[in-house]
């Protein structure tokens, strides 16, 4: 092919016209482009701005409580909350910097980003009327760490609590560069405590993040010019303000020097060996001069540091974390704040270990001074006194026995109170009364036989308090054990949520049962052993039932466990059925259950299983029946309170039942979370999201809570429940469910960089998770990223036909996910149905066609392209039924009718074609489709339909036309109409004659007229069978070598559907199977197509 | 046989299978040059009635397209010099066609009734010619960043740093000492990158217009002119 590309586009001649041609293919303008804020409000969800004239202003804008390099920090008070706020408002000298503007709401979308209690929450970012932009956020009362470092009298006053500060601070940096992010301005004046201890790292205007290293810039240390005094006015630092960056007397080298390429979390571990250094020694790292400072800073000079800290006297270990933050070399620090937490949570694990071992000794030591002293005491007044006092021993060993007696008295009470409980003040009150005895004794002289029954009666006590004190240590153990599987059964109400499986297998690991390590016999022992065998099996049974849905043989190896561990025989009969799927079997265990008899552990399992397996009505049943017998029982109100298989309508009911787990267990987090569910059921939100909050406040710490609070925020405050999501997993990011649910509200809030690192969370943990996979391909395809589309749908297909076999699995995951996967992965077989039919591989096309049709049969769009295909491939019938299918489900759909038009037109049934095409055109514009198909293909059928007539009169021995193209046209109808003889005919008339026929025409007839020749040759009682064959495999021939010189190029796609449609035509059955040898070079000639790829 | 097969490398390729009824066909038509029918009928109809017919006059000059007996049925790049020039005609006729009737319709409905303007009808068609053309101008010099940028796909991450760069320089208006500062990259470096991916640019932008106008060097040469005309 020549090169006949026009060549007046020069790149160096003409470059300004080529210019103005590049800007104009990459689309908007630059005045089109949204502001920084303007983005950073959409990303937030939130438009609002703050006016802060009189009258509608939402902010009282208030007294200065900071200043930093580009902004102050107000006081104020939301008008709309009626709550206090710190305000944030960029400084009026730097109104018209863009570049400070833009650092400026990055630290609002920073510390946006980042939901940890160390992270002061930003609530919503605006513009002044001036155009300033401002953002305000959670008000914190309380001081600096740098003024509370400042008020100490002693280097060691309130050592702890400051340490416990730096840990705080290590933990939250742990979290940010977690999160890709790196402070750069760590020092004290930052760090702020609350009224109530609470320690937040503010500031987070410098802060970086590491995966978009573009948003900040760094320039080198020459150009940096201080301004603006750090909040609070103080102290040893101020930010670098123009654009860098962090302060110097907590810099390390590298960040002083402005080596852009060298900062990272290691910037941020040195600042918290300087804070750490100014902790311990009272001053940061460098001081001096502001010019001293700097050369100190840029040359990681810490030989000053190092002697100050050398003297201050700090313990060997602490002063290993401070050297390996603290260091100048990257390379020989600490890796980010997360080891850095580690190494120091190493540290005062041991110091409070060696604090306890230390208190220990000593109240040991002060025991044995005491009895030495005494003891000495005692013999050297005998020795001295013996005469003296024999007159007055008989009188003194009288009144030594009766305060001997007297000690034996008071701890005889103390016994008797501390039998048969397990307090353990009451026993360590029983030791402590014999201590004292025993000193007693010892200081004493007492006749021989009361001392040997006093001594014998405190060996008896001791022993008695030392078998209390392993019943306490066990009885502590089965009730830290229960509380952790009552955890993890309350927990399992999110039908989603797999890791009750998880807190199971933590918790009889800890209880000493490994259930993988140990043998069934010996797991089975324990069980048996323990005081909560009961509570252990109904555990296991709880457990064994959610491997049941992910793990089969785990699931199986607990079940053997639980039954040689567990006798009862209506729980075994319980447990057999649903292993083996014996429905009947629970059914009837279910009925005929005797809930006055059956331990309610065996009512639960029975119950349960009878709702999971959709038996609603007869479990149901069961419950109400035992709760009739035991309405005490915690686990029967607890089953009767889960949503599971029980209808919206019983929402109420529900609700009553989560009311008794609350009377039941008022102080239990879990419960209140579980009445939160309920109450938000009910419609209550209110309701629910008081008990979520007193949840929170019983367990802070609990992720299920944090969840719990994005369910009963404003549905349309997507900020909000993003915020609680992240909360939770900053907790316990496990559930991979809970990275979708993330995912998901960060994709509709636009957010797709941070939907896609959530999704991708979610397959981490879960590869097989359909919404996760689907969400992820969508993405995809947003960012038009088509390969990595097309790599995520061939997961979430492989997924699905390895999930979704059987329908009933289906149904399955929708009622327990409240998920149907059908229609996504419908989706996905069609996406990559089309990218296969547009490389022109027809097979594959075809196959997930049917596949996306099979998964969901509504899809009307992929049945109408799977019959499009099929009239591709000359299988008319065929598409005629996929067409119907599709119809069936929706009449109206305009692809399933127009296709289904196409398939009785290919068959000459012209007035239903007509019909459909017509509904299609109508149909379109009933559903607001622009679809102009439908009414190009009715233009083409009534030219058909204005040749019938004459077709007709060919047929009854008319003459042909002269016209070339007339006739192809004709030979079209008169195939359609089932005249094949004259079809072919007339294809062989116009391509004798093919000068006269269009390009576009010509090819058309060579490959009708060859698949007409070809089905006539085969046809019964034809003539010239052999002749037609030959003829048509020739025209064929001719038509793929007109396209052969086509492959590679712009049309390539389209030719190799052609062709790929023509390997698989149904007309041309006849030259495969045992003739296919007879024509070799035609389908070699096919193949070659395929080869050339 | 050659020459045809030369010249159904191009858009005729699409054009031919669409008015042999070939779906898929239909649809690339139909996407590619729906939106500059529909900027032309946008622009000549700006207010009601005609602004409500706006759909059934694309629909309608599709259709038009692929009428048996009508201009593309015998149409290929030896009887019709631009594709451009075709489209135009047949929009405007249809859009004239339309006229009438809804005149029509309208002063049986609400007699007398002529709520849209007349302009002069020799500038109105200058007018909206301009306006056809640039819709159509703007579709080729973005099918050609399009393209550019799927070539870059394949060829590898430093052309599509290429394409990204060519973005920030002429859709975002930064400097390229701006980018290098943000990417932190040598500043000749990237003004020799920007080299190439203009003449990367240019050579996607011949092969678009190699497909809108197979085998005619001059007619091309001159949509080049008439594209920067047109892009002003």
């Amino acid at each position: 092919m020549t090169d006949d590309r026009p060549e007046d586009i020069h790149e160096e001649g003409d470059r300004p016209d080529l210019d103005r041609l590049i800007r104009a293919g990459f689309g908007t303008p630059k005045e089109d482009r949204k502001s920084a804020v303007d983005r950073l409000r959409a990303a937030l969800g939130e438009a609002r701005v703050a006016p802060a004239g009189d009258g509608e202003e939402r902010y009282a804008i208030g007294e200065v409580i900071g200043r930093g390099g580009v902004g102050a920090v107000y006081r104020g008070t939301d008008h709309n909350l009626d709550r206090d706020v710190a305000i944030k408002i960029l400084a009026e000298e730097h109104a018209h910097n863009a570049d400070l503007a833009e650092r400026f709401v990055d630290e609002a979308r920073i510390a946006g980003r980042l939901e940890h209690p160390g992270v002061v929450p930003v609530h919503e970012v605006g513009h002044r009327p001036d155009g300033r932009p401002f953002f305000s956020m959670k008000l914190v009362e309380g001081a600096t760490l740098s003024e509370l470092l400042a008020s100490r009298t002693g280097l060691r006053d309130d050592r702890r609590r400051f340490l416990m500060i730096f840990e705080k601070v290590c933990e939250t940096l742990a979290y940010a560069h977690a999160h890709g992010v790196v402070h750069r301005d760590v020092k004290p004046s930052n760090v702020m405590v609350g009224s109530f201890g609470e320690v937040q790292l503010m500031d987070w205007g410098l802060a970086k993040v590491l995966a978009a290293p573009e948003r900040t810039k760094i320039r080198p240390a020459s150009e940096i010019t201080e301004t603006g005094d750090t909040a609070r006015g103080s102290t040893a630092g101020r930010s670098e303000t123009g654009s860098v960056m962090g302060t110097p007397p907590y810099m390390p080298p590298e960040q002083a020097r402005g080596d852009v390429a060298a900062i990272d979390r290691r910037t941020d571990v040195f600042a918290l060996g300087a804070l750490l250094c100014e902790i311990l020694t009272g001053k940061p790292p460098y001081t001096g001069s502001q010019a001293d400072v700097r050369r100190q800073a840029r040359d990681g000079d810490l030989a000053a540091a190092y002697e100050r800290i050398a003297d201050a006297g700090i313990e060997p270990e602490l002063l290993g974390v401070l050297r390996a933050a603290l260091v100048a070399d990257p390379d020989a620090r600490l890796p980010d704040a997360k080891a850095l937490a580690a190494r120091f949570a190493a540290y005062r694990e041991g110091r409070d270990e060696r604090l306890r071992k230390a208190e220990l000794v000593a109240a040991r030591a002060k025991i044995r001074v005491g009895l030495i002293v005494t003891l000495a005491l005692l013999a050297v007044t005998v020795a001295v006194s013996w005469a003296w006092y024999d007159r007055e021993r008989i009188r003194q060993a009288n009144a030594a026995g009766e305060r001997v007696a007297t000690s034996l008295t008071e701890l005889g009470d103390l016994r008797r109170a501390a039998r048969g409980t397990l307090d353990p003040q009451r026993w360590l009150a029983v030791l402590a009364a014999a201590e004292r005895t025993d000193r007693t004794l010892a200081g004493e002289h007492v006749d021989a036989s009361l001392r040997a029954r006093t001594m014998s009666r405190l060996a008896q006590i001791r022993d008695e308090a030392e078998q209390a004190n392993e019943a306490i240590t066990r009885v502590t153990r089965d009730r830290a054990m229960t509380a952790a599987l009552d955890h993890a059964r309350l927990v399992a109400t999110d039908p989603r949520d797999e890791r009750p499986g998880l807190f199971y297998q933590d918790a009889f690991a800890d209880y000493g049962i490994d259930v993988d390590a140990l043998t069934v016999d010996a797991a089975a022992e324990r069980i048996r052993a323990s005081a909560i065998t009961d509570a252990l099996i109904a555990g296991l049974d709880g457990w064994t039932m959610i491997e049941q849905r992910t793990d089969m043989p785990r699931a199986r190896r607990l079940f053997e466990i639980v039954e040689l561990a567990d006798p009862d025989p209506e729980r075994h009969r319980a447990r057999i059925a649903l292993l083996q799927g014996d429905h009947d079997t629970l059914v009837e265990v279910g009925k005929t259950l005797d809930v006055t008899s059956a331990p309610p552990e065996t009512v639960v399992l029975v119950a349960h299983r009878l709702l999971r397996i959709g038996e609603t009505a007869i479990g149901h049943r069961l419950l109400l029946r035992a709760v009739d017998e035991r309405p005490g029982e915690f686990w029967i109100h607890e089953q009767l309170s889960r949503a599971t298989g029980v209808r919206d309508a019983d929402a109420t009911l529900r609700l009553r039942h989560c009311e008794a787990l609350r009377a039941l267990r008022p102080d239990s987090a879990d419960v209140w979370l579980r009445v939160g569910e309920a109450r938000l059921a009910d419609g209550d939100r209110d309701g629910a999201a008081r008990a979520i909050r007193r949840a929170l406040e019983l367990d802070p710490d609990s992720a299920q809570a944090h969840f719990a609070l994005a369910s009963v925020a404003d549905p349309d405050d997507r900020v909000a429940r993003i915020r609680a999501i992240r909360a939770a997993l900053a907790l316990d990011d496990r559930s991979p469910f809970w990275h979708v649910d993330l995912g998901r509200l960060l994709a509709e809030n636009g957010d797709d960089d941070d939907a896609r690192a959530a999704f991708e969370a979610a397959v981490e943990r879960m590869p097989k998770n359909l919404q996760a996979l689907e969400w992820l391909g969508k993405l995809a395809m947003r960012a038009r990223d088509m390969d990595t589309a097309d790599r995520w749908m061939h997961q979430l297909v492989d997924a699905g036909r390895e999930t979704l076999d059987v329908r009933k699995s289906i149904d399955e995951i929708h009622r327990r996910f409240g998920y149907d996967p059908r229609r996504a992965l419908a989706f996905a077989a069609f996406h990559l149905a089309e990218r296969a039919s547009q490389r022109g591989d027809l097979v594959a096309a075809m196959a997930l066609y049917r596949q996306s049709e099979a998964w969901f049969p509504v899809n009307q769009i992929a049945a109408g392209k799977l019959a499009i295909a099929l009239i591709s491939i000359g299988a008319f019938e065929e598409a005629e039924t996929v067409a119907r299918r599709s119809i069936e489900t929706q009449r109206d759909f305009p692809l399933a009718q127009a296709a289904l038009g196409n398939a009785l037109e290919k068959q000459g049934r012209y007035d239903e074609a007509q019909t459909l095409y017509e509904g299609a055109i109508d149909g379109a514009k009933k559903i607001g489709v622009r679809s102009n198909a439908p009414a190009i293909m009715l233009r083409q059928l009534e030219q058909k339909l204005g040749r019938v007539e004459a077709v007709d009169a060919l047929v009854g021995g008319g003459d042909a036309p002269d016209d070339a193209e007339e006739c192809v046209h004709l030979a079209a109808v008169a195939v359609e109409r089932g005249h094949l003889q004259l079809g072919a005919s007339l294809y062989r008339r116009a391509l004798d004659d093919d000068e006269a026929l269009g390009a576009g025409t010509r090819q058309t007839a060579l490959i009708d007229g060859g698949t007409t020749a070809i089905l006539l040759a085969a046809s019964a009682g034809a003539p010239d069978r052999d002749a037609w064959r030959t003829r048509g495999i020739a025209w064929l021939t001719r038509a793929l070598d007109a396209w052969k010189p086509l492959l590679g190029g712009k049309g390539d796609g389209a030719i190799r559907a052609r062709v790929a449609a023509l390997a698989l035509d149904r007309r041309l059955e006849s030259l495969r199977g045992d003739a296919r040898a007879r024509h070799e070079a035609f389908w070699r000639l096919i193949e070659s197509f395929a080869a050339s790829e | 046989m050659r020459g045809m097969a030369e010249q159904d490398a191009t858009c005729w390729t699409m054009i031919q299978g669409a008015s042999r009824g070939r779906a898929n066909d239909i649809e690339t038509f139909v996407d590619r040059y729906g939106p500059i029918v529909q900027a032309y009928l946008e622009a000549r109809w700006r207010r009601p009635p005609l602004r409500d017919h706006i759909d059934d006059a694309s629909q309608e000059a599709f259709i038009e397209c692929f009428r048996e007996g009508g201009v593309l049925a015998s149409a290929s790049a030896e009887h019709i010099k631009t594709f451009r020039a075709f489209l135009l005609g047949v929009v405007r006729n249809i859009a004239r066609r339309f006229e009438k009737r809804v005149v029509r319709d309208d002063n049986r409905e609400r007699s007398p009734a002529t709520d849209f303007d007349v302009p002069d009808p020799e500038a109105e068609d200058k007018r909206l010619s301009v306006v056809f053309d640039r819709a159509w101008a703007a579709s080729i010099v973005r099918e050609a960043a399009a393209r550019q940028a799927e070539r870059a796909e394949i060829v590898g991450p430093e052309a599509v740093r290429r394409v990204e760069l060519l973005r920030l320089h002429f859709n975002e208006g930064l400097a390229v000492k701006d980018i290098a500062a943000r990417w932190d990259a040598p500043l000749k470096a990237l003004h020799h990158d920007l080299e190439r991916a203009r003449a990367e640019y240019a050579d996607a932008l011949r092969d678009v217009i190699h497909y809108h106008y197979p085998g005619e060097r001059r007619s091309a040469e001159r949509e080049v002119a008439r594209l920067l005309d047109l892009i002003g």
